[in-house]
């Protein structure tokens, strides 16, 4: 992705797959935030302003 | 019997198009082909109906639930279009609470799917009979208007099914052997007595009779001394100028009752089945997220040269292991829990085993300042297994701890009553509530856990809804986000 914004917001309840994608990502040189809660998603995202957010169902 | 409806959510072209080739076909039932918008689910689908949705509906997956939710007993066909097929197939497949009736159907503009209908169709129609056991009976034939009643008399008199013959007055001419057996000891037959004293409670369809010979025969199933009799009326030929009418009873008392026996088989599998399929796919999705991740961990490990990073990953491996054990031990726990019928029936005294039960939770609330109010006035007891009594308590007692408002001090009202053949046993508490209209799918689930607020392997509720299910009761809950929760099992009693 041809972009200078290299933050991504991960959503998932789960926290084994969250840390592995954020440590794939984060070789890759993302900045990454995750979260279990989607309302904290939804609070945060203004402030990070992520170029994706990636959700689970 | 009635049709089965297809109800159809999506675009417009499609709809006319299956509606004008069904229209046409023979023997295809349908009442309706509903195009709505998008809320298809106000209680229109009844058993063996078939849910049609469309290839540009949006979150099919949540069409597919939601229809599931309102009758597991419909066949559901999903048009895909082709670029989307696998995907959306696997989210289907994957989603909680699906039917497992669904049909995927890769889809292009003008692809004639009537055959995917008329096989749809054809199993729901299936489905239903199984459902509800042959509405249609067969009955005898009508006996020949050429044959009379005195040459009927004598080959009647020794057959096993009961033969009555009746003038056009409705009275008695002659009855054999095997009808006197059916009306005795109440009532012994003779010649000359009225239709209305065999049958004084039946309906008076039942005993009108055909009004000429050659009519259609008369076919009703009539209850006489605990008996189920089928009955045949029609009409012999006429002699001596006289019409007389010759009723045929067969005793299907045997066959009722297993048709009955095996009705109520037939609805605990299906009521088993469908269990058993949710469950597996509750279970089998949460087996999946640690087992993936021990995968790619493993993988990435491989990969890794820094030995620090390696390490890393190997205890990742192991707490992913540990979880997927701690899952195994709970699957463990609900299976017994729900399996064996507990020990054995006996009368329950309410207070005392909320007395025992309460013991665990003494310290911890005078520690944190709750209360627990336990009223059984209403209904001190039941018969019931004691096992499960304690096991609802506590797990309801534990929630309401667990999910207290850290603002106000906990107050729990346990209390119990009679309604029809149910006792309710209620708890309720002033705690942080649950907003049901997200949560009411998961919250029953096993290992599912709404909140991060408090610990626990997500199957106190699960337990609790099995283990009064499994007895013939239900489970209720009312809650509202910040204004406490209360659950109310409606509790059989066990004999």
């Amino acid at each position: 992705m041809e972009t200078d914004n290299k933050r991504i917001i991960i959503f998932d309840d789960d926290e084994d797959i969250l840390s592995i994608c954020t440590y794939i990502l984060q070789e890759q040189g993302w900045e990454v935030l995750t979260y279990t809660d989607a309302n904290e998603v939804v609070e945060r995202v203004s402030a990070f302003l992520p170029a994706l957010i990636f959700m689970d169902n | 019997m009635p049709g089965a409806k297809i109800l159809y959510i999506g675009f417009g072209e499609l709809m006319n198009s299956i509606k004008d080739k069904l229209s046409v076909r023979e023997g295809v039932e349908f009442r309706e082909i509903l195009q709505l918008s998008s809320d298809v689910h106000e209680n229109l689908l009844a058993d063996g109906d078939i849910f049609l949705i469309g290839p540009y509906t949006l979150e099919p997956v949540r069409q597919v639930q939601r229809a599931t939710l309102q009758n597991s007993m419909i066949s559901v066909i999903l048009l895909i279009f082709p670029d989307h097929f696998q995907k959306v197939k696997q989210s289907v497949q994957f989603a909680y609470n699906i039917s497992k009736h669904v049909t995927f159907v890769s889809y292009e503009l003008g692809k004639d799917i009537t055959v995917v209908l008329d096989n749809a169709i054809l199993r729901s129609r299936q489905r239903k009979s199984f459902s509800r056991i042959a509405e249609t009976e067969i009955y005898p034939k009508p006996a020949s208007p050429n044959v009379t009643y005195k040459n009927l008399t004598a080959f009647l008199e020794n057959t096993p099914i009961g033969a009555i013959i009746f003038d056009q007055q409705r009275n008695i001419v002659t009855a054999n052997l095997k009808a006197k057996e059916f009306f005795a000891p109440k009532l012994a037959l003779a010649i000359g007595m009225n239709w209305s004293d065999l049958f004084p409670d039946e309906q008076p369809a039942v005993v009108t009779l055909p009004p000429e010979a050659g009519r259609e025969p008369v076919h009703e199933v009539i209850k006489v001394n605990n008996q189920f009799l089928e009955i045949n009326i029609s009409p012999l030929g006429v002699q001596d100028s006289k019409t007389y009418y010759l009723l045929l009873l067969n005793d299907i008392t045997q066959k009722i009752n297993a048709e009955n026996k095996l009705q109520s088989k037939v609805d605990e599998l299906e009521f088993l089945n469908q269990e058993l399929d949710q469950f597996v796919n509750v279970i089998s999705h949460d087996f999946k997220t640690p087992l993936t991740s021990i995968g790619l961990l493993a993988e990435m490990g491989i990969k890794e040269r820094n030995p620090d990073k390696q390490v890393n990953f190997l205890k990742q491996i192991k707490a992913s292991s540990n979880k997927l054990r701690d899952l195994l031990k709970g699957l463990n726990v609900l299976v017994d829990a729900t399996k064996t019928k507990a020990e054995k029936i006996e009368p329950v005294n309410f207070n005392a085993r909320f007395t025992l039960v309460m013991a665990d939770y003494n310290q911890l609330l005078e520690k944190d300042g709750g209360i627990v109010n336990a009223d059984f006035s209403q209904a001190p007891g039941m018969d019931y297994f004691t096992a499960h009594i304690d096991s609802l308590l506590s797990n309801l007692i534990t929630n309401a701890i667990k999910y207290r408002n850290p603002d106000i001090p906990l107050v729990i009202e346990i209390k119990s009553r009679k309604e029809k053949e149910y006792t309710i046993l209620s708890v309720k508490d002033n705690g942080s509530g649950i907003d049901l209209a997200k949560n009411m799918n998961k919250l029953f689930q096993p290992f599912k856990r709404l909140t991060d607020q408090g610990t626990g392997s997500g199957l106190g509720l699960s337990i609790v809804k099995r283990v009064i299910e499994k007895s013939q009761g239900y489970l209720e809950v009312f809650s509202q986000p910040g204004s406490g929760t209360e659950f109310k099992a409606y509790l059989k009693s066990q004999s």
